[in-house]
This record gives C-alpha cells, structure tokens and sequence, in this order.
C-alpha cells in the first residue's frame, strides 16, 4: 500500500540530504534555470553531472525508472507534437502529416530537458524531510503580501502526508469493486465510475475527520515556526549551482 | 476535575446528542463510557474537548469552562479519535507529535524535548522518522496517543481505542492507558467491547438515547447492562471477576 514514491523522501546522511533547505531550494532553481537556459552543448556536461550526482546520493535507480515510466505518456505526447508542427526539412510524409528532421532535433531537446528538470526534482523531494519542505514552502511565501504562508505551509505539510491514505483508499475500494463485480482491469471505464464516487465520499469524511483532529489539537494558524541552520557549506552549494547557471548562460 | 450540569446537545439533523447529563470526575480516575451506536458516547467526549460546545448546561474542566476559554480546555483535555489515520496529520511520526506543542506557540528545544519524551513513554522513539501510513495499527494508535501526550493534558478521552486491533495492539493500547492512569491521568474511554478494559475501570457509565442511564461500580452495572444494548462480559455471566487482556 504504501510504495506510493511521489513525495517520498528516502532517509539518508549524503551532503544534499544535510543541506539547509532554504539553500537546496535556491540550487534547484538555479540549476533548473541552467537545464532550461543550456544549448545543446551544455547539456552533456549538465546531464553527465546529473548521473553523477544521482550515483554520489545513492538513490534507487528504480525510482527514476518509475516516475519516467508514469511521465512518459507525457513526454511522447511533447515529442510528437514538436515534432509534427516544427517546420523545415521533411524526414517522413504520411498525407497531410509531416515530420521534419529540426521537429525530431527539437522534440529530442525539449524531452532531454524535461528529463532533467524530473531528474532534480526527484533530488530534491528525495532528499528532503517532508517538514523542512514545508518549512521552505513557509519561507518561501512569508515575504508576499497577502499570502498566507502558515496556513499554505500547513496544506503542503497534510497533502504529502494524506496521498498515501488516498492510494490506500484507492487501493481498497478498487479490490472491494473487483471482488463484487468482477472487474479485473485496473483502468477499465466502468471501474473508473464506481471508483469516483466512493472515493470522493471517503476524502470528504477524512477531510471533516481531520479537521476536527487538528482542532482537538488546539490548530491555529499562529503556530511555532520551523527553524533553519544555513552551514558554511550551505552556501558553497548555492555558489557553485550560481556558478553553473552563469557559466551555461554564458556559453 | 470534569463537571457536566445539565448539559444537552442536539445536532443539525435533529439526532440527540445529549440530553441533560451531569456528571462530576474526580481527578485520576478510569471511567468506561459504554452504550449501543448513538447514544452519544463520541457527542460526550467532544463536548470534553470543546469540538462541540453544550447547547444547555456547562461543561467544566479543572475549573475552565469550555465555552470560556476553549484554547485551555483543549490544552488540558487531549482526544485520541477512533480512526487513527484521520487523527495523524504530521508526514513523519516525530512531526506528528510536535504538531499540538507547536500550536500551543512553545519554543523549538521545548518542542523537541517533548516530542522525545511522549516518544518515548509510548515505545515508538525508534520510529521517529518513520512516515506514518507504514506503522501497524497499534503503533497508529499510540502515536496518537504520544500526540496528545505531547501537550501535557490532564485529562485524555479514548474513542473506542481498542477497535480494529488484534489481540496484541489491544495489549498494547491498554498498556498505555494503565500507564497513563498510573502517572495520574484522569482518563474517560468509551466503548462497545466492556471485556477488555472493564478490570481496570474506576467507574462505569452507560448512556442511553443522550441520557445517562446508569453510573457506578463496574461490578454492580455489568449483570444490567444488556438491557442498553451493551454486551455483558463472558467472565461476568459466568459471575466471575472480571479479568485483565494483559494476563
């Protein structure tokens, strides 16, 4: 029930795991903007110090393997699209369908790029508690007006915590379907119907319940802030992510 | 000290809630609140924790009333839901149990030091990174417990604690409670299942339809107690003592 890996932080003492989040923040965002700013020359350099960053932390290859396979619909729907409505030099013609080499060239580039910002997102979620994410999304959002952080803090903290409740549930009302009515296929049309239903019925009660959880535990949304410890090699990090964001600008 | 004078509460579809209950708890004792579905065993414990606020009558603890100050009632009055999964909002054990100090505003060490403690009273220190929805049933109910505990309450209601456990995540949820009856708890459970938490009990209640049918001895109610849609004891029928689920 619970191999649900979205959101699953793996326990772990590696240099990333230990980084302050507020800084691992800040290094995601600079080498995302790297990947999306990279020309195709910087990439390899880019991807290859993704492959060796994902060996340094030791993380499951499986995990990766798993989240690209549920993100690969996506990711073929991105190349074929690029690919039919980049125009130039035709590679193939089927009537009114055409594929030019540049379509290939650009879809390939966009899907690459889009693997690697997957990539270091999975770092990030991989390696970070679920509490100092949401420490971070607190720090994040205290300086705009008119956001309320605790509060946006909090809703992050309770959906990492109940998505797994939701496959569970999920989990549950699909084998009560299969043994009742016999439908065996997980996607089915059908299944899907009598799936919603139930579902939402379920959220909703475990919303009401969960409200008066938090309120029997004197919930406000005053509430004792999460504390940050930035280290010396905190800001190293941020430095040297800096310094690859300028370096593939330049380039 | 718990004080219920004259308390009633209906609810939004008419359903009875309460109906004139008093009631007065001293301080350390052990109280079973049994009676069939609806008889407003689960409205009563809410009205403990100010969740619901008496309609009629006035609900007191150590003195603070909860229409007064609702935050120091729920500060003193800690309650462990019967779904465990919808109680748990921290998205690891440890973040869990900080969650009641961080809203009673405490500073961080303070936090930290009783997220250690109430870890540790309950038996899950070494789970304390562990993410929530893996925990078997009984450790479920016991970070719940550390939750609560967390807070420092004086007293801790128990919704039907021993629903779908087996027979070792009873063991160890009564363990719990005795604990915590032992360290001076006053402690009010409610439940279908009198068999397995009736030995230890100071007092037994029986509510019927919102009204409190019966109060006293455990040993006096129990040969009466089928007539409000409780089920007797074996052991009681049989006109033995009744018998604790740890031996």
């Amino acid at each position: 029930m619970a191999e649900l890996n979205f959101f699953g932080y793996h326990y772990g003492h590696s240099f990333v795991h230990r980084l302050d989040v507020r800084c691992k923040l800040v290094s995601l965002l600079f080498l995302t903007a790297a990947v999306v700013a990279a020309i195709p020359v910087a990439m390899g350099p880019l991807s290859i110090g993704m492959l060796l960053l994902w060996v340094a932390l030791q993380l499951p290859l499986q995990i990766l393997g798993r989240e690209i396979w549920a993100f690969l619909t996506f990711l073929l729907l991105v190349f074929i699209v690029r690919a039919l409505s980049t125009p130039g030099d035709p590679w193939l013609s089927w009537g009114v369908l055409r594929i030019a080499r540049e379509g290939l060239q650009e879809g390939g580039k966009v899907v690459w790029r889009l693997l690697m910002i997957l990539a270091l997102g999975l770092v990030f979620i991989t390696t970070t508690r679920p509490s100092d994410l949401k420490a971070a999304v607190q720090w994040l959002l205290r300086p705009i007006p008119f956001v309320p952080a605790r509060k946006a803090a909090t809703m992050v903290g309770l959906m990492v915590r109940f998505i797994p409740v939701l496959h569970q549930q999920i989990g549950e009302t699909q084998s009560a379907l299969a043994a009742r009515s016999g439908i065996r296929s997980r996607r089915s049309l059908r299944q899907i119907r009598y799936l919603i239903l139930p579902t939402m019925r379920r959220v909703v009660l475990a919303a009401d319940q969960l409200s008066l959880a938090m309120m029997a535990r004197g919930y406000q949304e005053k509430r004792t802030d999460p504390t940050f410890h930035a280290k010396p090699a905190d800001g190293l990090a941020v430095a040297v992510t800096g310094a690859v964001l300028v370096v593939t600008l330049i380039i | 000290m718990i004080r219920l004078d004259k308390v009633s509460f209906n609810y939004a579809d008419g359903s009875i809630g309460l109906q004139d209950l008093s009631l007065e708890i001293p301080a350390g004792e052990l109280v079973v609140v049994a009676g069939p579905n609806g008889s407003g065993k689960t409205t009563l414990l809410k009205l403990l924790n100010g969740l619901l606020l008496p309609q009629r009558g006035r609900v007191t603890v150590d003195g603070i009333c909860t229409r007064e100050d609702l935050h120091g009632v729920r500060q003193r009055v800690g309650m462990v839901f019967q779904h465990a999964d919808a109680q748990i909002v921290g998205e690891t054990v440890a973040d869990d149990v900080a969650f009641g100090p961080e809203n009673l505003l405490l500073p961080r060490p303070e936090i930290d030091a009783r997220v250690v403690e109430a870890l540790d009273s309950v038996g899950l220190a070494h789970k304390k990174h562990q993410r929530p929805h893996l925990l078997s049933g009984g450790e479920k109910r016991r970070l719940t417990i550390a939750g609560v505990l967390a807070m420092r309450p004086s007293v801790v209601v128990f919704d039907e604690p021993f629903s779908s456990l087996d027979l070792f995540g009873v063991q160890q949820v009564l363990r719990q409670i005795l604990a915590l009856k032992e360290s001076g708890h006053t402690l009010l459970v409610t439940t279908h299942d009198l068999d397995k938490i009736i030995a230890h009990a100071d007092r037994l209640l029986l509510l019927h339809e919102g009204r409190l049918a019966q109060a006293g001895q455990p040993n006096a109610i129990l040969p009466i107690v089928e007539q409000y849609g409780v089920r007797e004891p074996d052991v009681s029928r049989l006109g033995m003592k009744a018998r604790s689920w740890l031996n």
